[in-house]
């Protein structure tokens, strides 16, 4: 039996039979993974689902070698992953001090930690911080921060072996917890 | 000095947001947005290409007519009838490109220079004679085969018939006849 999401589907791709067929169930299954990649790197509802799309083109333009790609997922998210880094524009100045006080102000008030983490400041601040990292540690921290992909899959999209992600998410988040516990101590200092 | 003593809010902070850092789900028909995406961007492709291709065609149909346009003149010259004169016979030209050419030592000369010189070589005969039409082929062979008595015979008999002499009858002179003067008619004159 056939749904009407599937009758709507079918008729929105004018290529061959087989190839609509086969983009069509690529699509459905693979849609959610090369947005949320495509939202990690560019923090825009618009910007991602442009690069979905785009990815998804640059798949169907590929069909004469769809028999030659093994992982298709890792594929996409290959893709998925250079388109976004393409449009990725420099992040919108966020001033460090500001967030940083907001939040040291919302823990002296008590607030618990997911309602600080949930903050626009808190969130400003963590991709600032994201953003200073360097580009081999980030890359590894984005792709996982999509929980989409596991190690093996940071691994061939970013041409690295498993070992190295795992090495760099580590680093990663070392980092980022020594930068964000400087800002809040020299904050609570005051 | 933080790697000793790690402060476990920050760490709460750092994963809390890591959490929150993944992003929103996408929303919903995202799918169905990416298939239309791409068929509207497929089918503005093949349009492109359309467009190239009338393009293209239109130019080399231009080049076509160009080529027709600045074709030498003898191809557009009309058949010449058989009463035109007969055409010069000049000797050949001196190969004046060869003469010229500094590259004479052995060497082939260069594409442009070979292909001006093919271009420029004069023909034997000025205007270039034509091939002979049927009739004046009909009347070679002729010529070819009748004798002189048989083109002699061929002219008008009445030419050559003998002229009579003319008669011319003798003038007669009739005597004059002279009246004598009467007398009376001399008195009325008085």
């Amino acid at each position: 039996m056939i749904d009407a999401g599937q009758v709507i589907l079918s008729e929105s791709v004018s290529t061959t039979d087989t190839t609509g067929d086969e983009l069509e169930a690529t699509v459905r299954e693979q849609a959610r993974l090369v947005y949320k990649i495509a939202y990690s790197v560019l923090r825009n509802h618009h910007d991602a689902e442009d690069v979905a799309q785009e990815t998804f083109l640059r798949f169907l333009r590929q069909r004469k070698r769809w028999a030659e790609i093994r992982d298709r997922r890792a594929w996409l998210a290959a893709v998925a992953w250079r388109v976004a880094l393409d449009r990725k524009r420099m992040p919108a100045e966020v001033a460090l001090e500001e967030a940083a006080e907001v939040v040291s102000k919302l823990r002296a008030d008590g607030a618990p930690v997911d309602e600080i983490a949930a903050s626009r400041q808190m969130m400003s601040l963590l991709e600032r911080l994201v953003s200073s990292l360097p580009r081999d540690l980030r890359a590894a921290l984005i792709l996982s921060a999509t929980e989409e992909l596991t190690s093996a899959e940071i691994s061939q999209v970013l041409g690295i072996p498993e070992g190295s992600v795992r090495t760099r998410l580590l680093r990663a988040r070392e980092i980022l917890r020594e930068k964000l516990a400087a800002l809040l101590e020299h904050k609570h200092a005051r | 000095m933080h790697d000793d003593e790690p402060d476990p809010f920050v760490n709460e902070l750092i994963e809390a947001s890591l959490k929150q850092y993944r992003g929103e789900e996408p929303r919903s028909g995202l799918e169905m947005r990416i298939l239309a995406g791409i068929r509207t961007r497929e089918r503005a492709a093949r349009r492109r290409g359309l467009g190239w291709a009338v393009a293209v065609c239109a130019g080399i149909l231009a080049v076509i007519a160009l080529t027709l346009h600045f074709a030498p003149t003898r191809l557009r010259q009309p058949t010449p009838s058989a009463s035109l004169p007969q055409p010069v016979t000049t000797p050949p030209a001196p190969q004046m490109v060869s003469q010229q050419a500094p590259w004479l030592g052995g060497r082939r000369p260069p594409a442009q220079f070979r292909r001006v010189a093919t271009r420029r070589s004069r023909p034997e005969q000025f205007p270039t004679p034509l091939p002979l039409t049927e009739q004046e082929k009909l009347l070679l062979a002729y010529l070819d085969k009748a004798t002189k008595p048989d083109l002699v015979a061929g002219t008008d008999e009445t030419d050559e018939a003998p002229i009579s002499d003319l008669e011319i009858p003798r003038i007669k002179i009739a005597a004059l006849e002279i009246k004598p003067l009467d007398d009376s008619q001399s008195e009325q004159e008085k």
